[in-house]
């Protein structure tokens, strides 16, 4: 059973212990392994990237170790892979 | 739980027993290895860029660094080299060394006449250093004697997994035991500095945790330099991390859960035990150099995986750039579980579910107190080759 691990209880993020190929179902996991939910890979996510644990909306915060690392610049789905390509910084602008 | 090593004239014990050969600026670097490597094993220069050209407050910092390195108890003796025109003179690093009391000598070229004669008489006082040094022997002591350096690189998101959390814990054991920790790269405390601040011993900690992250960032701006240009790096992102909040709050899981006792500037030592953080670059020569001379006796390295820990030989690493501060390598994906031989400590198991980060972190304060008792860390098992070592220069230079 692939596995993903949840930092903290708030994170809407997870991040993936096995290379996820869209349709797989991953077992969402604590830190201290225990598992808790299930989802469903949307797209392909490489090992040590982050999973979408729900919907979130474009400009909405991504919620991981229970704080904010960054904002959705484009919508994501759940079970999508969550990357630069649609989180920019909170902190910080690009340069385009 | 304790571990072996030697006790210096001021009370601070070394898990290393070297002769220094420490040149006063660039100028003396090659004089220094040469003297260095006449003598060969348990004799290293430190050599550095600290030129005439730096001026202000950078001369400062050097000479507390140069200080410190003297200072760090890896060191049983010291000597000086120079040759006597520079603006920081080898007398004047020599005095700011000697309340360390150990053995401490000079050579300049000014006072010994020519090369070749510092070059002769250095390599008779380094022999002679090395016959006293070799007399010390290593004693039991309690890990509250203990000062470990943690720093990490090639990370990914797997860092704040594996060997983050695993160093982290080990970390709370030594500090529980009353010893000393000490973190750095101040890039990569900005997104985390609000949960750093409020682990704070006290209002000056925190207003100087803030003061160190909000300075390096007004410095990238007013150099009209954008920090997305390094921090995370291309490697941090192929491996994960997609932002540079993410990356800190994955990077202070490797300082542990105690109070922060203090900031230290670059180079500074602190004045008690416990865990502290020392502002600086994350650009490793700089680091070690910073940190050794804060009296750090060993650094752990732990890596998240992929092409960044495929190095092997770690830039400034105890085998060419400072030999006074063993590197201890530890290594989180279990992918790359075909470099493991080239790191001490493995962590495969913990990201496959096999193995609890407990005891991880109870494995690794195992593994650091054999390096510490005298065991060689793998960078201290490769070929020797030289790498420079640098000051935190803040300033233009001439």
């Amino acid at each position: 059973m692939k596995r993903a691990i949840m930092m903290n209880p708030k994170d809407n993020v997870a991040t993936a212990l096995d290379v996820l190929d869209a349709g797989d179902k991953v077992t969402i996991q604590s830190p201290s392994q225990e598992p808790s939910k299930e989802v469903t890979v949307a797209t392909n996510i490489p090992f040590g990237h982050k999973i979408a644990l729900s919907g979130i909306d474009k400009g909405a915060e991504i919620i991981k170790y229970g704080e904010v690392i960054g904002v959705a610049s484009e919508a994501i789905e759940a079970g999508e892979h969550a990357h630069v390509h649609n989180v920019v910084s909170a902190r910080f602008a690009v340069n385009k | 739980m304790g571990f072996l090593g030697y006790e210096r004239p001021d009370g601070s014990v070394g898990i290393r027993n070297y002769v220094l050969v420490l040149p006063a600026n660039r100028c003396s670097n090659e004089l220094a290895m040469r003297i260095a490597e006449e003598v060969g094993s348990g004799v290293v220069a430190a050599p550095h860029n600290l030129a005439c050209a730096h001026i202000g407050a950078d001369r400062d910092t050097a000479l507390r660094a140069l200080s410190g390195l003297g200072f760090n108890p890896n060191v049983a003796a010291i000597l000086v080299v120079g040759i006597g025109c520079e603006v920081t003179t080898a007398e004047t690093i020599a005095q700011a060394i000697a309340s360390c009391k150990k053995p401490l000598e000079v050579l300049t070229i000014e006072k010994e006449g020519d090369y070749q004669v510092v070059l002769d008489n250095g390599v008779k006082t380094a022999k002679r250093m090395l016959s006293e040094a070799s007399l010390i022997g290593r004693k039991p002591f309690s890990l509250d004697h203990l000062v470990l350096a943690v720093k990490c690189g090639g990370s990914g998101a797997i860092s704040a997994i594996a060997c983050n959390p695993v160093v982290g814990s080990a970390v709370d054991t030594i500090i529980n035991q009353g010893g000393t920790a000490i973190f750095s790269e101040t890039a990569e405390i900005i997104g985390a500095e609000r949960i750093l601040a409020g682990r704070a011993a006290d209002e000056e900690t925190a207003r100087r945790l803030y003061e160190a992250a909000d300075n390096m960032q007004s410095r990238l701006k007013s150099a009209g330099v954008d920090i997305l240009g390094s921090e995370p790096t291309p490697g941090n992102i192929k491996e994960g991390l997609t932002t540079l909040e993410e990356k800190s709050l994955g990077a202070i899981a490797k300082a542990g859960t105690t109070t922060l006792m203090g900031v230290l500037e670059w180079a500074e030592r602190p004045k008690g035990k416990g865990l502290f953080f020392m502002d600086g670059s994350a650009n490793s020569p700089q680091m070690f150099l910073g940190l050794a001379a804060t009296g750090a006796q060993l650094i752990t390295f732990g890596f998240g995986g992929g092409l960044p820990a495929r190095t092997r030989a770690l830039p400034a690493s105890s085998s060419g750039g400072l030999p006074i501060l063993p590197v201890i390598k530890i290594l989180s994906n279990p992918g790359d579980s075909g470099e493991k031989d080239y790191f001490d400590i493995f962590l495969g198991d913990v990201v496959e579910g096999k193995e609890s980060v407990p005891d991880a972190g109870r494995r690794t304060l195992e593994e650091i107190i054999a390096v510490a008792s005298g065991k060689p860390a793998k960078m201290e098992m490769w070929p020797r080759y030289q790498e420079l070592m640098e000051f935190n220069f803040c300033y233009p230079y001439t």
